[in-house]
């Protein structure tokens, strides 16, 4: 997406706003002929296709849709690629199938839908592409399901027409699990829908059970509704309830609490002294309490497991779609071409080309030329590395300036990020496993009801005989069932979590808000996490013409450092129409040319000594302070002699020392791990507030993976990484947090994801996390004191199913609500305690 | 008052009888999406335009880059 990457600053300076996606147009797009400007080309294409396609309308219908939300324009994308690998006999084999009618239908995952107007974009393609037979398309998962006809037209063909308005098909990550996903959703809505059938239809007839038993009514209606009622709640709990009752006996089993252990509890004893009751044809029964409390209890799970999957699945959209294709070259009667191949059908000897830019799809060797690499995905270090010809390249390691080729040696599981993944695998495996909150309060809340019951049995036997002892002792069971404490974490996990997302903090689950909620260590990674991961101009000294000329010179250049400057200067006064010439990149030293007529060198100390240049004091004083904050100094030279110096460096997020000074009274104990150099890393850490005993520098991948799980640290470990060499730490780490644009396999490591870079959403996790936590415990603390309250209702004889009945739904609504008031990731609060 | 021996039986088949159109609904994936359905409803009357042009449009589409067509 090079066109979503200019600067915001770049950006704001002209206010026409693109006709296709509606951002702002950047000031080099202006084209002051045209009466629509756009702010990129892949705007632009797609513009001008929907209206060759006659679909013009989809403006008149995304407007009408979507200008409540305009958070969400993205410039349109379009990748130019030729997407043969959909056309692989394997892939087809595996992912797709022929229907009825001899069209073959495929699931795939689309990128690039953003309102109602693209599904119906969308969805009309069968209209006006040939041989595509039907889209559907799922918007919320993000998922098309596509038919052609196989003698007309190929997936690769349809791939391409969608990509030309700007979307992308990919193939599905693991079709397994999507299905399995479904099938688990599918189950909980029968359940559900079961459940609640049966919990009205339990309560209409207690309602005639009661009207009865109030108007006297004759013995044989009564127990005719009581079978019903009975029969009903038999089926509830056998059916839909059985959830309960097996996990109840796992936890048993492994000895583990678990708040589904009295919960099953007390739907045995409501239906047990329910069918006992109406077999001696006495006595109270609780059935419909039973209905209805598998009923709610039930809601509260499905809620919770719907925004966990949600949350899952914005994390798999978040994914970047870091398409898993490698372009090979192949060799067809002594003409080249380029295929896109799935990235795992590669083998060794294979040929493939990286363009600009893209990351290389498995380890190999370079061929021909010399290239530099960002390796900071796979190792955290930010300086780019350069490789000779025939040097290694390994998996994941971005290409900078120029398109390469390199020759397969390890594909697919073989090669070293492949392996890292393994290594993080196994360290989650390792993870200790927590009890939540709700279940250390119910491995108490069981044996207290059994006392209490057996109590009350005790007490009033030789009172008021067994008759009504035991049935005092079987109310007190059905009333202190814990409904509303069954409920009180899914309903807060749930408000927690969604509330979090729409904060652009995606909480995978409910132990992780948990988790999160105590004060323990914060282990960061530097790259991206503290500082902004990019290489920019951080300070400088000297003559502004003199940067604006050395801007122009390294126009000519793809280097990060080039990139750096020319952001910071090529709008600078003095540069104008300026156009260098004759310029020369002299590897890992610098780059020279002419403007206009002086000669402009910028680069490195050795550079300038090579050249002779003549450097002042100043600029030597001014290098070396560079060097002490963890930059590096580079040296613009005019005709022989240096007129500034640059101090370019990854600079620190504005923020953060800030964030990190809350952080820290907060109770964290903030912590720096980084795979870059350690003196860069001391410095960083230095102009943080992080002590030097807490900055770790040059940590390889197993070393950072030993760092967090040191016994010396204070519970829990937070970390926070996105690059492949902070997986394994990720993963074994107590909450492990990821953030957006970072390695893909990161995303699906992490208990938490980021939808922005930084420590502010950070920060915004951690006091979510403790905000929900809060409200988990005034939760429990609601219902056990609502089972408390029915418990001596019940020993003193005052409950009876009426008043069962109607406490159950009342104390579950008041856990409901304190669960949607209370959890806040609003960070306003804090920063007012500190203005 | 005995018809209620029958009335209450039948009254709940019926409601099983909805249960389990309930549960095919469920299990032919009609309560998977929830988003994209409504959406859909709006565009239902929108016609498209003769779409021959798209065809050679796109196969030709990276020679039209830059032009843009008709205002909206």
């Amino acid at each position: 997406m090079s066109e979503a990457s200019i600067g915001p600053e770049l950006v704001r300076r002209h206010d026409s706003s693109c006709a296709h996606c509606g951002l702002p147009v950047p000031v080099v797009e202006v084209r002051a002929i045209d009466p629509l400007q756009f702010c990129c080309s892949g705007c632009r294409a797609v513009h001008a296709a929907l209206h060759e396609c006659g679909l013009g309308q989809f403006y008149a219908l995304r407007d009408r849709e979507s200008v409540a939300d305009a958070s969400g324009a993205e410039p349109a994308l379009v990748t130019g690629r030729g997407f043969e690998h959909l056309d692989d006999v394997r892939f087809l084999g595996a992912q797709t199938r022929i229907d009825d009618a001899g069209m073959r239908r495929a699931e795939l995952r689309i990128d690039g839908i953003r309102c109602g107007a693209c599904i119906w974009l969308l969805e009309a393609m069968p209209r006006i592409v040939r041989g595509t037979v039907e889209v559907r398309v799922d918007s919320a998962r993000g998922i098309a399901r596509i038919a052609w006809d196989e003698r007309t037209t190929r997936l690769s063909a349809i791939a391409r027409r969608f990509d030309a308005l700007g979307y992308q098909l990919h193939p599905l990550g693991d079709p397994d699990a999507v299905k399995r996903e479904r099938a688990v959703n599918r189950a909980w809505i029968v359940r559900m829908g079961v459940a609640g059938a049966i919990a009205s239809n339990a309560m209409a007839v207690a309602f005639a059970l009661y009207g009865g038993i109030l108007t006297n009514m004759d013995l044989s209606f009564r127990l005719f509704f009581q079978w019903c009622s009975v029969g009903l709640a038999v089926v509830a709990v056998a059916w839909p309830g059985r959830i309960f009752l097996t996990n109840a006996v796992a936890a048993l089993r492994a000895r583990t609490p678990h708040m589904d252990v009295p919960v099953a509890f007390g739907l045995v004893a409501a239906v047990g002294s329910g069918i006992a009751a109406t077999i001696r044809g006495t006595g109270s029964i609780y059935c419909e309490s039973a209905a209805m409390l598998v009923f709610l209890l039930l809601v509260g799970r499905f809620v919770q497991y719907g925004r966990q999957r949600r949350a899952r699945e914005q994390v798999e959209l978040l994914l970047a779609i870091v398409p898993a294709i490698a372009r090979k070259v192949t060799i067809d009667d002594g003409r080249e071409r380029i295929v896109d191949v799935a990235m795992d059908a590669l083998e060794p000897g294979d040929l493939v080309e990286v363009p600009a830019g893209e990351a290389s799809p498995a380890d190999g060797r370079l061929v021909g030329g010399s290239a530099h690499f960002d390796l900071s995905h796979l190792t955290g270090e930010s300086k780019p590395v350069r490789v000779q010809c025939g040097g290694p390249v390994y998996a994941g390691s971005r290409v900078l300036e120029t398109p390469i080729r390199l020759e397969v040696v390890v594909a697919g599981r073989q090669t070293r990020a492949a392996q890292l993944l393994e290594l993080v695998r196994e360290a989650g495996e390792r993870r200790a496993p927590i009890v939540e909150l709700a279940d250390r309060v119910s491995s108490w809340f069981l044996p207290t009801i059994v006392v209490a019951a057996i109590v009350t049995v005790v007490w009033w036997w030789p009172r008021l005989g067994a008759d009504q002892a035991m049935a005092r002792a079987v109310a007190m069971l059905v009333v202190t069932c814990p409904c509303a404490l069954g409920l009180a974490t899914p309903l807060a996990v749930v408000a927690g979590i969604g509330k979090g997302a729409r904060r652009g903090v995606l909480v995978k689950g409910g132990d992780v808000l948990e988790r999160a909620s105590k004060a323990g260590t914060l282990v960061l990674d530097k790259t991206g996490t503290v500082t902004q991961g990019r290489t920019r101009v951080v300070r400088w000294m000297g003559a502004v013409d003199a940067l604006a000329a050395a801007a122009c010179v390294e126009m000519h250049s793809a280097h990060p450092v080039a990139r750096a400057l020319v952001d910071e200067w090529s709008d600078a006064k003095g540069s104008g129409d300026a156009q260098a010439s004759g310029v020369r990149e002299i590897p890992g030293l610098g780059i020279e040319g002419r403007v206009g007529r002086r000669l402009v060198r910028v680069g490195s100390m050795r550079f300038m000594r090579e050249r002779s240049a003549i450097v002042s004091d100043d600029m030597h004083v001014f290098a070396d302070e560079c060097k002490v904050a963890g930059l590096a100094p580079l040296f613009v030279a005019i005709d022989g002699r240096v007129e500034a110096t640059i101090g370019i460096g990854d600079p620190i997020r504005p923020e953060a020392r800030q964030t990190i000074m809350r952080l820290k009274r907060a109770g964290w104990r903030v912590m720096l791990a980084s795979g870059d150099d350690s003196v860069v890393t001391s410095g960083v850490a230095k102009s943080l507030g992080i002590d030097a005993r807490d900055a770790h520098g040059g940590l390889s991948p197993e070393e950072k993976l030993a760092f967090v799980q040191r016994g010396d640290l204070a519970r829990p470990v937070v970390m926070v990484g996105d690059g492949v060499n902070d997986l394994a730490a990720l993963a074994a780490a107590d909450v492990g947090v990821a953030v957006r644009n970072g390695a893909q396999a990161s995303h699906h490591v992490a208990d938490v994801c980021l939808a922005a870079r930084g420590l502010r959403p950070l920060e915004r996790f951690l006091v979510g996390s403790r905000s929900t936590m809060r409200a988990i415990r005034v939760n429990l603390a609601v219902s056990v004191g609502y089972n408390a309250v029915g418990g001596a209702l019940a020993f003193a004889g005052l409950v009876n199913p009426l008043v069962a009945a109607v406490l159950m739904p009342v104390s579950g609504l008041t856990v409901l609500m304190l669960a949607l008031r209370l959890p806040s990731f609003e960070l306003s609060e804090i920063e007012k305690e500190q203005s | 008052m005995e018809l209620v021996y029958v009335a209450l039986p039948v009254a709940l088949l019926v409601g099983g009888a909805a249960l389990a159109a309930f549960i095919w609904a469920a299990r032919d994936d009609q309560f998977e999406d929830l988003d994209t359905p409504p959406k859909r409803a709006i565009f239902d009357d929108m016609e498209v335009n003769d779409g021959a042009a798209c065809v050679t449009h796109v196969e030709n589409n990276r020679k039209n880059k830059g032009k843009t067509l008709d205002t909206r």
